[in-house]
């Protein structure tokens, strides 16, 4: 992949805008945060954790199973730093009420927290074709990485499972995987997300939505256009309303249950909420458990 | 089928209007691009196909109810044989009452026509022109010329009649003429014992007899007719005002009547005229005529009207050949007063009904916003 881009003006000002909002949360995070989220896997003991279908049988700890009579797998500090693979949605569903910039923002602040560990981030995405920036470490790759994300765009024609498929090749060993999406591929994505858990990745689920979404927030009779598969309908939100919202509801807590039934993290997202906070909850939880 | 205003049918275009007005409001619903649209319940898109089925019910509603309305403006006629067949047997009359008729022997006349106008105009060809101007614009029907009263010779003429068109009939309903025996006073200058006298004679007029009965004879001045000619022709002037009054002459003017032969002196003329109707004219010849021609020029301003004079009613012979039956039913009579405008109408009502009953069922049960309702 090349990292060299012909950057347009417009561009390079909602670089500096990303980069300008990244380092602000970020310098907000780092306050509290004494110790890092992220962590690799190393030769020295780290923690215990559940037992997933498919970790190597060499990690699980047989005497804690003798005691406890569960399974827990040990894992262990890599003397290599983490290597982190954003893999974000740009799908064109994620077009709608700046979800596709909060996504970004997402990618920007944790791929900055990474880098600035001095850990490797890198950036996935698949439209008409892989746009990958491999993982990296260094803070000229900070500059690499942030272009790549303020670049892209929800044009996509691919799905979230071809870049999820295209991720498990990339990752060539262990690390850190965040999926930013908003999980309207589910039934196809879900499947790869445990597989790249399964092959022994962190598996860190944003779920990104914007806040009508969940409201099915359009005032008036309107013509509804599907941005993925650009099926039309006429609907009035006042008909549909009660029903869309239950079906919502019902299918956030089946995709949640779905993701953390397997221990992978899911943090969702919404449009309008500060960021900052929701971020500093979600890190502050993952630095507790490690 | 036939319309009565053909015109009106370009109104059709009319139903341009409802469709313009169902794609703009169409074009009011916004498009709104969603992500994902697999959470819009199936029931409320089999609700909304329904309602996409009586939009068009709707629209197809309103152009029929335009259809209609210009439909029956334009005036359609179905030309059935029962219809035809009701027109050829009714008539339509025009009554031209004849000087003297009595109203209502007119009336009587006009009794069992279909529609009829009765026409009394002082002059005769006036009144036959009126009648079939008339004729002519009435709806389909037998149409005939229905002559009333007591025709006097000169009144009517073969020529007079010619204009009345050879698909409507003519007809004569003779009535006793109200003219037929009445007593006139005919007033006549005329010498009487050596002096001017304007005698009333009594006349009595009848359809078949004149009786005249000398009257009172008032005297008259001496210069109530006069001659003034030139010089050589003085002589023959007075001989003929002698002749004129020795025969007696109509005078039912008042006043001094002055005649003027060519020749006479214009300064005389001028000063005899004052006050008196002048006559001018040429002098007589031969002389013999001379007094002929002063009574026929006299006559021209002293006779009475001809009304006055004695009627002769023209006989049954020559009513009867100049009568004929309508032609039947002209074929470009126009059904102005019927056509099947009614079922048209019904038509339009009944759309109207259905339009409401479906914009009823169209009608959102809780229109929300301002564009739901505008969209419903």
């Amino acid at each position: 992949m090349s990292r060299h881009h012909v950057v347009s003006s417009s561009e390079l000002q909602s670089l500096r805008d990303l980069e300008l909002v990244t380092r602000t949360t970020v310098e907000g995070l780092r306050q509290g945060l004494h110790r890092s989220p992220f962590h690799g896997f190393s030769a020295e003991f780290s923690q215990y954790r559940h037992y997933r279908h498919g970790d190597d049988l060499k990690y699980v700890d047989w005497k804690a199973f003798a005691r406890t009579d569960r399974l827990y797998t040990r894992q262990f500090r890599e003397t290599t730093n983490l290597s982190a693979l954003f893999v974000l949605d740009v799908s064109r569903s994620m077009n709608f009420g700046g979800k596709f910039d909060l996504a970004r923002q997402v990618t920007a602040i944790l791929g900055t927290l990474v880098l600035d560990q001095g850990d490797a981030a890198g950036v996935l995405a698949v439209d008409d074709r892989a746009r990958l920036v491999p993982p990296r470490s260094g803070h000229h790759h900070l500059r690499v990485f942030l272009a790549q994300v303020g670049q892209l765009a929800p044009t996509g024609e691919a799905s979230l499972g071809d870049a999820l498929r295209t991720a498990a090749t990339v990752m060539k060993r262990r690390g850190l995987v965040i999926v930013v999406s908003d999980l309207y591929e589910d039934a196809e994505a879900l499947p790869q997300v445990r597989r790249l858990a399964r092959m022994g990745h962190d598996v860190v689920v944003v779920h990104t939505l914007a806040r009508e979404e969940l409201t099915f927030d359009v005032g008036g009779a309107a013509e509804l256009v599907d941005l993925e598969s650009g099926r039309s309908l006429m609907a009035q939100p006042s008909a549909v309303r009660d029903g869309y919202v239950a079906a919502v509801r019902q299918w956030l807590t089946s995709v949640h249950d779905a993701v953390t039934g397997d221990g992978i993290e899911y943090l969702r997202l919404l449009t309008g909420e500060p960021l900052e906070p929701a971020l500093r909850r979600f890190l502050m939880r993952r630095r507790g458990r490690g | 089928m036939f319309w009565l205003a053909p015109a009106v049918l370009l109104g059709t275009a009319l139903v341009a209007v409802p469709i313009a007005i169902h794609v703009f409001a169409r074009q009011q619903g916004r498009r709104v691009a969603y992500p994902s649209l697999r959470f819009v319940s199936p029931s409320a898109l089999a609700a909304f196909r329904r309602r996409t089925v009586q939009d068009a019910a709707l629209l197809a509603c309103r152009m029929a109810i335009i259809v209609a309305t210009v439909l029956a403006l334009a005036g359609p006629v179905l030309q059935t044989e029962s219809r035809s067949a009701a027109h050829g047997s009714r008539v339509a009359r025009a009554v031209i009452v004849l000087p003297g008729t009595p109203p209502e022997a007119a009336a009587a006349a006009a009794g069992e026509a279909f529609v009829s106008r009765t026409v009394s105009r002082a002059n005769l060809d006036d009144a036959i022109a009126d009648a079939v101007r008339w004729l002519g614009t009435q709806p389909p029907a037998s149409r005939e010329v229905l002559f009333t009263g007591s025709a006097r010779r000169g009144q009517l003429t073969t020529a007079g009649l010619q204009v009345i068109p050879a698909s409507m009939g003519i007809r004569f309903a003779t009535t006793a003429s109200a003219v037929s025996e009445r007593d006139v006073v005919l007033p006549v200058l005329r010498r009487q014992d050596d002096t001017l006298v304007i005698e009333q004679r009594q006349v009595h007029l009848a359809d078949n007899e004149t009786r005249v009965a000398a009257g009172p004879a008032p005297p008259a001045p001496d210069d109530l007719l006069r001659i003034e000619a030139a010089p050589a022709d003085r002589a023959l002037a007075a001989a003929a005002v002698r002749a004129v009054v020795e025969d007696g002459v109509r005078w039912s003017r008042p006043g001094r009547v002055l005649v003027a032969w060519e020749g006479a002196d214009e300064a005389a003329v001028q000063r005899a005229a004052n006050g008196a109707t002048l006559i001018r004219m040429s002098r007589p010849e031969p002389a013999s005529s001379a007094a002929s021609a002063v009574i026929a020029a006299v006559q021209q301003v002293t006779a009475p009207p001809s009304d006055n004079l004695e009627p002769v009613r023209i006989d049954e012979a020559q009513l009867r050949a100049w009568s004929r039956a309508p032609a039947g039913v002209p074929a470009d009579a126009q059904p102005a007063d019927e056509g099947d405008r009614r079922w048209f109408w019904a038509l339009a009502l009944a759309l109207l009904a259905l339009e409401h009953a479906l914009r009823r069922a169209t009608r959102p049960a809780a229109a929300e916003t301002a564009a739901e309702a505008r969209v419903a």
